[in-house]
């Protein structure tokens, strides 16, 4: 094994530019990186992915906010710098007497996770929706037909990679593929931003983690196993290789469960009886959020119906739209109705009652889709985004494809640590000791330690996973065989 | 769109898969858009038993100015429709005339008359710029005035509008050879969708059936139970009349049926005892596109030694088309499979035969302007006056009748619901309470005892899955329709 130098970078983005700070960095204890943390189901729809970095700085150095701060960390192994980690500081822990500070830093996860997006209902739309240089991703615009991972991340401050150049203060970026799978209706509440995203990989097939570059990436299940490898781990590059598997990891039959949802016909969807006083010429806010999500709001010119909102003087005189009385306005989402109310009717006003009608999307019975046979059988986690029997048993199909095959999960440990390597590249491995020889691994998960001195990886194998150029696909010119997707 | 399994739309060179389950929707919808394209009709109602001024039974014969009711129901106005269109027969007794008003304006002067003796009539009334809405309930009603003697009669065979208005412009079809590509993938679904949405645009109206229709009593006698018409809309119609026949006790039972005023139809005789018939006979002397006049009689051949309140009883549960041999339906092509190799010419043909199929039924729809481009009128309950003391009887006697296709139901009427499913019928020891009959499930759509109009959607109901006959009663039931 050959004696190589690690050095690193660290910079982090200050008054809209990347200030280099590495002359005051002590330390990077560890670097993670990972499609999925899961290694006994390692591509499991609804894994877990994760990127998070440790770095130490001097306190001589602390901006005047540390909160969010977007930071970066390239390591050059052998002279070759690699970014390999772009995230946020999440978190910071002074010591006086060792006149440091550590930062805890995390990929754009915790920026998504901390989002509380409200979304219009979506009817059939991919999950995710493909990026590209003129693809159209400012949620508020009417062009606007992405996917609601889309939707989330632009809500979370991320902007499109493909769109780099016009955005170059972003957040953070993402890179979407076209979702093979979209539900029947979807929306976000204001939930956890990452979480819900997850649940739409998860009901689509999909990956979604985040790059070195800290680019959050969403991967179809016919993207993840893309390119043929150009490296090959073996036993001159890691130290020592541990595989774990079990008697059921093979799976001949799957199970998905499914609530199916329909929008049902125009009809009272609140009814909030707070009273809520509005002073002469003031405006207030009324935010009402309805039980079930709403394809539509009855608000006919964006107004609502004179009978929606019953406001009156004080002595109990009613009051009318307009001058004078009073204004509004409304901004409908899903599950989330914001009403502006403006009073002009020279004299205080009580707002004593808003009924709103609409087309609330409600859930039927429940519903279970088996796929295969056999004993050794995968249930799929509930999900509120499989909403029919052919969305299950499209998922149940790509379980039985990702997973009819033994996915073991090896790792590869005491590895000098290799800033070109990333997560979800395909690799080959050998392990001549097991007879594998430059088989075509993907890789799942990278972790670095002792400022890139030490790493260790986590690879899969990906046997029998087609990529999208065995498929029909929409839009090119074919003269041979291929397949139709499920 | 209402039946349809929605897919999402095609994008271009996004990497979006051709998915076996999506081209599967599609062709499960290119099935359902044939086969909707042969619409079965139920008869024209007209009238039914002699408590419902029939034919022979008409009832104010001492009275000239006893303006009694000859045909109730209504029509749905669409924008765009600009004629209603009555066709019948009649014959004149004495000096009565017969008057048409549309929207509850009787007393005033009529929309139309019509003067016997006639056969057939054909009359219309312009219902543009009348201040019609969209989607308005247009009351229909015609009765009898003047002088008239016992063998007063009017059919009713029709009465519809026109024309049929559907605003989306038909997008064509496409042909498929080595690209898949969303323009022309859209423009498959969207072809089917306007098909479907076209075929929606004409209203499916429900026929009455009669849960206990009083047949002939004790003596030898014979009384008229139904008067109608039957289209023949394609070549493979033939009519069909489902019927039970109660006959408690009288010797000998027979039911008549006259075509085109013709008898085609003579049933056995039947001794006491319950059945269950149905009754096909060819429309092949009636051309493609027309009417035929349906009449049906039960027939006491043989009274027995009975006593008189002992008497027959019909339960019609349909009267209308069915096909005499399969539609000619388009052969779909397989179904995709799912991740297996296929050529490309395979997966063209496979899209190419759907196309092909919506061209034809697009085709189908404009050429048959007897189904497609008419709003049909539909009958409300048989009876002479609001005021007749049986009033809730006769309602329950014949509310209307659909086979679920659609996926809503839209009524007006007052306390409407919908029953399914077994029904049942009480009984002491000398009595069958033919009136109380009651449906083991059943549905409220209006609770109001206020004319209004509701949609409810049939998912709602369980059990109610499409094919499933179901009963709309209201007291009384003013319109239904069933919506794709």
């Amino acid at each position: 094994m050959s004696v190589v130098a690690a050095v690193y970078t660290v910079e982090w983005y200050q008054s809209g530019a990347w200030v280099d700070i590495t002359t005051s960095v002590v330390e990077v204890p560890s670097v993670q990186t990972a499609v999925s943390t899961d290694t006994s189901n390692p591509l499991s729809f609804d894994a877990t992915s994760n990127a998070t970095a440790d770095v130490t700085v001097r306190d001589t150095v602390t901006p005047a906010t540390w909160e969010n701060v977007p930071i970066r960390i390239t390591f050059s192994i052998a002279g070759v710098p690699t970014q390999t980690f772009t995230g946020l500081i999440v978190g910071r822990t002074r010591k006086s007497d060792e006149a440091t500070i550590a930062f805890a830093c995390a990929g754009p996860k915790a920026l998504t996770s901390a989002t509380k997006a409200y979304s219009p209902a979506y009817y059939l739309r991919p999950v995710a929706t493909k990026t590209h240089a003129t693809s159209v991703e400012n949620i508020v615009l009417t062009t606007y037909a992405g996917g609601l991972i889309n939707y989330i991340l632009w809500s979370a401050g991320g902007r499109p990679y493909a769109q780099i150049g016009s955005y170059p203060g972003a957040a953070f970026y993402y890179d979407c593929d076209q979702a093979v799978l979209a539900p029947t209706w979807s929306w976000v509440a204001g939930e956890d931003g990452w979480a819900e995203a997850q649940k739409l990989a998860a009901a689509s097939g999909g990956q979604l983690y985040q790059n070195a570059l800290g680019v959050v990436v969403y991967r179809s299940p016919f993207n993840v196993v893309s390119g043929t490898p150009t490296f090959t781990f073996d036993e001159s590059v890691y130290g020592a290789v541990e595989e774990s598997t079990k008697i059921d990891s093979v799976v001949t039959k799957a199970i998905v469960s499914y609530i199916p949802r329909a929008a049902r016909p125009l009809q009272q969807v609140v009814d909030d009886t707070t009273p809520r006083l509005i002073h002469s010429g003031e405006t207030i806010l009324i935010v009402v959020e309805p039980q079930w999500p709403l394809l539509s709001l009855e608000n006919p010119g964006g107004q609502l119906s004179t009978d929606a909102l019953a406001i009156t003087d004080l002595a109990g005189t009613p009051q009318g739209q307009g001058t004078p009385g009073y204004t509004h306005t409304v901004d409908f989402k899903a599950q989330r109705i914001t009403i502006t109310v403006t009073n002009t009717a020279g004299k205080p006003i009580m707002v004593w009652r808003v009924t709103l009608r609409g087309e609330p999307i409600t859930a039927g019975e429940a519903g279970n889709v088996t796929v295969g046979s056999g004993t050794t059988e995968r249930q799929i986690s509930d999900n509120p985004y499989i909403q029919s029997a052919g969305h299950a048993t499209r998922l149940a199909q790509l379980v039985l494809l990702f997973y009819g095959t033994s996915r073991a999960a090896v790792t590869l440990s005491g590895c000098v640590f290799d800033p070109s390597r990333t997560i979800g590249e395909v690799v080959s491995l050998t392990v001549t000791r097991w007879s594998i020889s430059a088989a075509s691994y993907l890789t799942l998960s990278i972790d670095t330690s002792d400022t890139g001195m030490q790493s260790s990886y986590t690879l899969c194998p990906i046997a029998n996973i087609p990529d999208s150029s065995a498929f029909f696909l929409i839009g090119p010119t074919y003269s041979t065989n291929h397949k139709l997707g499920y | 769109m209402g039946m349809l399994l929605d897919i999402p739309r095609a994008v271009d060179n996004v990497g979006m898969v051709l998915s076996a389950t999506d081209l599967n929707a599609m062709r499960d919808n290119v099935a359902l858009v044939d086969a909707l394209t042969y619409r079965t009709l139920p008869c024209f109602d007209s009238s039914a038993g002699p408590d419902t001024t029939t034919p022979g039974f008409g009832g104010g014969t001492g009275d000239p100015y006893q303006s009694l009711r000859r045909w109730r129901g209504a029509f749905r106005f669409r924008t765009g429709m600009t004629t209603l269109t009555l066709t019948g027969r009649a014959i004149q007794t004495q000096s009565e005339v017969y008057r048409v008003y549309l929207n509850n304006a009787t007393g005033g002067s009529p929309d139309a008359t019509i003067t016997p003796p006639v056969n057939p009539f054909s009359v219309t009334i312009t219902i543009s710029g009348r201040g019609y809405t969209d989607g308005q309930i247009i009351p229909i009603e015609i009765d009898i005035y003047g002088n008239r003697g016992t063998t007063q009669a009017i059919v009713v065979f029709d009465i519809y509008a026109t024309p049929v208005v559907y605003a989306p412009s038909w997008p064509g079809t496409p042909t498929f050879s080595t690209a898949f590509d969303a323009a022309k993938i859209n423009q498959l679904v969207d072809a089917y969708t306007w098909c479907y949405g076209r075929i929606a645009q004409t209203p499916r109206v429900p026929g009455l059936v009669q849960m206990y229709a009083l047949g002939p009593f004790a003596t030898a006698d014979v009384r008229p139970m139904y008067y109608g018409s039957v289209q023949r809309s394609y070549t493979a119609d033939q009519l069909l009349l489902s019927v039970q026949v109660v006959n408690p006790a009288t010797t000998a039972l027979q039911m008549l049926v006259y075509l085109g005023g013709s008898l085609a139809y003579t049933s056995p005789s039947w001794a006491p005892g319950t059945y269950n018939v149905d009754v096909t006979l060819s429309l092949s002397g009636v051309s493609v596109g027309n009417r035929a006049e349906v009449s049906v009689f039960l027939k006491i051949t043989t009274a027995g030694p009975v006593a008189s309140w002992k008497g027959t009883r019909l339960y019609c549960k349909y009267f209308g088309t069915s096909p005499s041999t399969n539609y000619p339906y388009a052969s779909m092509p397989s179904a995709a499979v799912g991740y297996v190799d296929q050529s490309v010419a395979t997966t063209a043909a496979f899209l190419n035969a759907l196309s092909t199929a919506v061209a034809n039924a697009k085709s189908r729809i404009d050429s048959n302007t007897a189904v497609w481009g008419r709003a049909r009128a539909m009958r409300q309950y048989y009876t002479a006056r609001e005021d007749h003391i049986d009033v809730e009887s006769l309602q329950k006697r014949a509310p209307a009748r659909f086979a679920r296709l659609g996926d809503r139901l839209l009524v007006r009427g007052k306390k409407v619901s919908i029953g399914y499913g077994p029904l049942s019928t009480p009984s002491a020891s000398t009595k069958a309470y033919y009136e109380d009959y009651s449906f083991q499930n059943t549905g409220s759509i209006i609770d109001s005892e206020t004319s209004a109009t509701q949609i409810a959607y049939l998912d709602s109901f369980k059990g109610l899955i499409p094919g499933t006959a179901y009963t709309i009663m209201g007291f009384p039931l003013e319109y239904a329709e069933e919506l794709l």
